[in-house]
């Protein structure tokens, strides 16, 4: 028999797990003493799997059973603690979490009710609400008052050695510094090497406890297949899969890869579903990402193809395998996405697939993680000018700088202390702090960081010495034997790493004929289209229909070919590429049916785009009739930096004259789509003028690599 | 923890004292001036500090106390222990900072006013302005034209002399007189009674904020909207941060300018009082004179201010312990007692 606290401690274990035997796993009761008895700010470091949450639940609720306040918990990871909210309940912890994908505005009324009676134990947060102010006033005000426990999950990203970068930790750093000892703190992670671990008790205080746990890793099994280049993968993955037992999860570095891939297995009988972060908006299918999850948990799914949105948190101890489709950033990621495979199973497969261009992606998202100088001095000197601040939407058309870097740049900056900057009522303002020249010295080290972490990563793949070893040798672990399981240790592949060849031609195949939506543009930017008098919302009948784009410019697909066409001294697009058109559009069959062709004009390249498009309505047999004429010359589209440049460039440039067929649903055809603004105006002013329905349709995407 | 930017002095006064971020809470009162100075003789007489206010379990320490002590409201407000670090980050991150009545980086000169020291003073800008004095230029807002350019050229002058002018940062008089004495080079002290996150960020001030030559600061919340009652005693901390101050224009028995120059000619004399006394003056200016406040000489004015302050400072005894006019940059010894 152990201490009333212990007692109370299990029993509340076992309401919660339904098990009456259930007893702890080593570390979890230390933990949950150490909070309830002693002040100083604890740090968990322990697997996924572990039970995190067995020990702030229950020292959630055992404090509240001490009259003490409710618990606050920040975690980037909420999405994915359904399980654990549920299993809190059963132990009567009232849990409720407050993520922007599901709790809409009616919830926020509820849980603020609740929170004011006081029926709340345990409030879950992501790190970014602590920073949006409307969330704040309304929703931990209530709360924030009595906090009697704070939990930040994830708590490697407090240290500048982590191996994330989360910007909003910066601002949970300094909540912490400044908590006045009243407050009781449990940081947890998973992963953080000796560097990480020093690092954070620097930050947090000498006082702070750390308990650590070792690495999981019994039953996985990994192996390593070079094999360059998209084709060859997927070639593999729709070979390998139907032989793998059981289901997992194979890791994309971008949502479009995912989408690719889930597709091409699709197309091979293979049950597989693209996940993504912003899937449940994107797809117009709330509640899709859980479904999707529920049904990999229920084994109804060979694989989910998923970005790493589908994170830690995910708790499936028989996932069987984990293969990933490109390198991860980092070797620390690697062990975190393959670490959750296989915990209930005797064997799990962790296979990584590597070799070729993949670290175009990752140097993409090491070269985009922070502002460039000049877009930051370009910002506090307008900012510096205006004496009562601007807007996000003034800075846009200031700066013609894309939102989304804006938006970034902005964030980061209000993010450091002193900040340059702040946000007052919507707008940025100036604050009195210059920004610390350490600023460009943080991002100069992570930078640092992150390609060393790349190289290490390489050299992973490349391993001629037990994969298991190398994996917890870069967690510190430094006693691990060689594991005996590996394909190094084995001396033999675990998977061939072979594929029919005729797979590898129907995979070309098939990544021509990917083809993309281009999405209706829904709002005209504000004052962009002056001459136009396009404003507000862009009405159903202006509204283009969801068009269709052969490519991604420069892509393995087509792509090269779009390429070639628009820059060869000849300036013609290839007849193969009116065929794909053509088959795109069999495949496509937009509905009400497209009876006549038209096309987007242009001044440098008067017949590129029109020859293109005559011999595409010659292929679909439909009139082609170039109506829309170009009255401006303008500045190339893509030297447009956001919406409203892009858009703005349009205005009064275009002209229609109906003629015959005019009424009827027209594809319009051009050879670049990039914003969507040229297809947005050119079928407003043919809805206009009185056209029928108008299909975009487009050779290649410019796109920038896709976040995950 | 020990990077906490705060001494736990002052991160109890918060907790204490502090709507730690105004205009959002309705949960729990902080305590006013005179409850905050009860607990404090209470907790002397126990021989605690502040500090120990932030140790686990206060309880039985509280229940030592008199009634005159809410037990429960203490506990409650430093329970706050979260919403402190929110608050503090915030300020913080905007270039806020806070001091607290028992630490050493508070403003000397707020001392003067003994049991009506603010508890907590947030601040922009550099500290050192805060001891540096000079002459607080104060007057309604719906001053008149004359009113205005008086203002403009005693600020200026004032500023071409180096001394230091300190004002309110409101409407009409006291941002004339900031913007003077800046245009004409000089320092300034704003005291604001409310909004000081908003006034720190606006063009001017941030500029002047950012050469050393403004500093703002104010006793209540940052983020504090206007409130009357902050207000007036907003004007006890003008004149105690400065040595000398000039009333421009006053109403007759109402507004701020009249009751606070009243209370220091009356109550306080923490500051020879000086009226603008031209022909066409309010009635409140007036009046002031009255009730023993010193003439401002007409213009023009001698080429010196201070001498002509030293010199109608001499014809007027003060009613008050001098200071000594000739050393306005430097800490008056006087002025150095009341720290508990
Ligand atoms: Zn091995």
């Amino acid at each position: 028999m152990g201490t009333p606290l212990q007692n109370r401690a299990t029993e509340l274990l076992r309401q919660s797990v339904g098990d009456p035997q259930a007893t702890f796993r080593p570390g979890q009761l230390e933990a949950i003493e150490h909070l309830l008895e002693r002040r100083s700010p604890l740090l968990v470091v322990q697997r996924t799997g572990w039970g995190k949450s067995n020990v702030y639940f229950i020292a959630a609720k055992l404090l509240r059973e001490q009259q003490a306040g409710p618990t606050l918990i920040i975690s980037p990871l909420l999405a994915l603690m359904r399980n654990q909210i549920a299993a809190a309940a059963r132990a009567g912890v009232r849990a409720v979490r407050v993520t922007s994908e599901e709790t809409n505005r009616d919830d926020w009324g509820r849980i603020r009710d609740d929170l004011l009676a006081d029926r709340v134990d345990v409030l879950l947060v992501s790190p970014e609400r602590l920073g949006n102010e409307e969330f704040v006033r309304t929703m931990l005000r209530p709360v924030a008052a009595r906090i009697g426990l704070l939990v930040v999950d994830e708590a490697h990203c407090i240290s500048d050695w982590g191996h994330d970068f989360r910007p909003d930790y910066r601002r949970i750093t300094r909540i912490l510094q400044s908590l006045p000892p009243s407050v009781r703190v449990l940081a947890t992670t998973a992963t953080a090497n000796d560097r990480v671990v020093a690092d954070l008790q620097s930050q947090l205080g000498a006082s702070l406890t750390v308990q650590r746990g070792k690495l999981a890793r019994a039953s996985l099994q990994l192996q390593n297949i070079s094999l360059p280049g998209e084709i060859t993968r997927l070639a593999w993955l729709a070979h390998t899969l139907p032989k793998l037992p059981g289901s997992g999860v194979i890791y994309t570095l971008t949502i479009r890869d995912a989408r690719t891939v889930a597709a091409w297995l699709h197309e091979n009988g293979i049950d597989a579903e693209p996940y993504w972060g912003g899937l449940d908006e994107e797809s117009g299918q709330p509640g899709l990402r859980e479904r999707l999850e529920t049904r990999l948990l229920r084994n109804e799914l060979k694989a989910l193809v998923a970005t790493t949105a589908l994170g830690m948190g995910f708790d499936k101890p028989d996932l069987a395998f984990v293969i990933h489709y490109q390198l991860p950033g980092s070797v620390v990621h690697y062990y975190q996405q393959v670490g959750r495979a296989g915990r209930a199973l005797p064997d799990a497969f962790a296979v990584l697939l590597g070799g070729g261009g993949d670290s175009d992606i990752t140097d993409h998202f090491i070269e985009t993680a922070f502002p460039s100088r000049e877009l930051v001095e370009r910002i506090l000197a307008r900012l510096d000018a205006a004496s009562e601040g601007l807007t996000l939407g003034e800075l846009q058309i200031k700066l013609n700088a894309p939102r989304g870097r804006l938006d970034h740049a902005l964030k980061l900056l209000s993010l450091e202390s002193p900040a340059p900057l702040l946000k007052l009522d919507n707008r940025w303002k100036r604050t009195v702090a210059p920004l610390a020249p350490a600023f460009w010295g943080r991002v100069e080290r992570l930078t640092e960081l992150r390609k060393r972490e790349q190289t290490r990563m390489l050299e992973y793949l490349h391993a001629r010495s037990c994969l298991m070893q190398f994996l917890a040798r870069e967690l510190d672990e430094h006693d691990a034997p060689p594991c005996g399981r590996c394909a190094v240790c084995r001396g033999e592949p675990l998977l061939a790493g072979q594929f029919p060849p005729t797979l590898a031609e129907r995979a070309a195949q098939f990544l021509q004929r990917t083809h993309h939506p281009i999405r209706p543009r829904k709002l005209w930017p504000k004052d962009a289209f002056s001459a136009y008098q396009f404003t507000g919302k862009v009405s159903d009948s202006l509204r283009t229909e969801t068009g269709r784009v052969l490519a991604i410019w420069g892509d393995a697909g087509w792509g090269e070919l779009v390429r070639a066409g628009k820059y060869s001294a000849a300036a013609r697009f290839d007849d193969r590429l009116v065929a794909a058109v053509v088959e795109m559009v069999r495949e496509w069959n937009p509905r009400p049916q497209p009876a006549w062709v038209t096309c987007v004009p242009s001044l440098n390249h008067t017949t590129l785009v029109a020859e293109f498009a005559g011999r595409l309505a010659r292929a679909l047999t439909l009139p082609f009739h170039p109506v829309l004429r170009k009255v401006r010359a303008t500045p190339p589209q893509k030297e447009m930096q956001n919406s409203f440049q892009q858009a703005h460039n349009l205005d009064g440039v275009f002209t229609v004259t109906p003629g015959v067929d005019f009424t009827r649903p027209v594809l319009l055809v051009d050879d670049m789509v990039d914003s969507g603004w040229t297809f947005a105006v050119c079928a407003a002013l043919l809805r206009q003028a009185g056209s029928g329905p108008v299909f975009p349709v487009a050779l290649a995407q410019t796109s920038k690599t896709d976040e995950t | 923890m020990s990077a906490n930017p705060l001494s736990p002095a002052t991160q109890a006064t918060l907790l204490l004292c502090s709507p730690l971020r105004a205009g959002r809470n309705k949960d729990v009162q902080p305590l006013s001036i005179g409850e905050f100075n009860e607990l404090e003789k209470q907790l002397q007489r126990a021989g605690a500090g502040l500090e120990q206010l932030l140790e686990a379990d206060t309880a039985p320490l509280l229940k030592k106390f008199p009634a005159a002590v809410d037990a429960e409201q203490v506990t409650a407000l430093l329970g706050r222990g979260f919403m402190l670090s929110m608050a503090v980050e915030t300020w913080q991150s905007a270039g806020v900072w806070v001091a607290s009545r028992n630490e050493s980086d508070y403003p000397e000169r707020l001392l003067r006013l003994k049991q009506n020291a603010p508890p907590l003073i947030y601040g922009c800008g550099g500290k050192k302005l805060l001891s540096r004095g000079g002459l607080a230029i104060v007057g309604s807002r719906d001053v008149d034209a004359a009113g205005e350019e008086f203002t403009r050229r005693a600020a200026a002058s004032a500023a071409r002399e180096e001394m230091q002018v300190v004002s309110g940062g409101a409407r009409g008089v006291d941002q004339l007189a900031m913007l003077a004495a800046l245009e004409a080079g000089g320092t300034v002290v704003g005291v604001l009674a409310d909004s000081l996150l908003r006034s720190a960020t606006s063009g001017t001030a941030r500029e002047a904020i950012q050469d050393g030559r403004l500093t703002l600061v104010s006793a209540f919340d940052p983020e504090a909207g206007f409130n009357v009652g902050n207000a007036m005693q907003r004007n006890k901390h003008i004149y105690a941060l400065a040595d000398f101050g000039l009333v421009v224009s006053s109403g007759y028995n109402e507004g701020g300018t009249w009751s606070g120059a009243i209370e220091q000619l009356e109550k306080l004399r923490l500051t020879p009082i000086f009226v603008r006394a031209d022909d066409d003056v309010p009635e409140g200016n007036r009046q002031l004179l009255r009730r023993g406040a010193l003439r401002f000489p007409s213009e023009p004015w001698p080429a010196a201010l201070r001498e002509m302050f030293a010199a109608a400072d001499q014809k007027n005894p003060p009613p008050m312990e001098t200071a000594d006019l000739f050393a306005l940059h430097e800490k008056p010894p006087e002025y150095r007692g009341g720290r508990r």
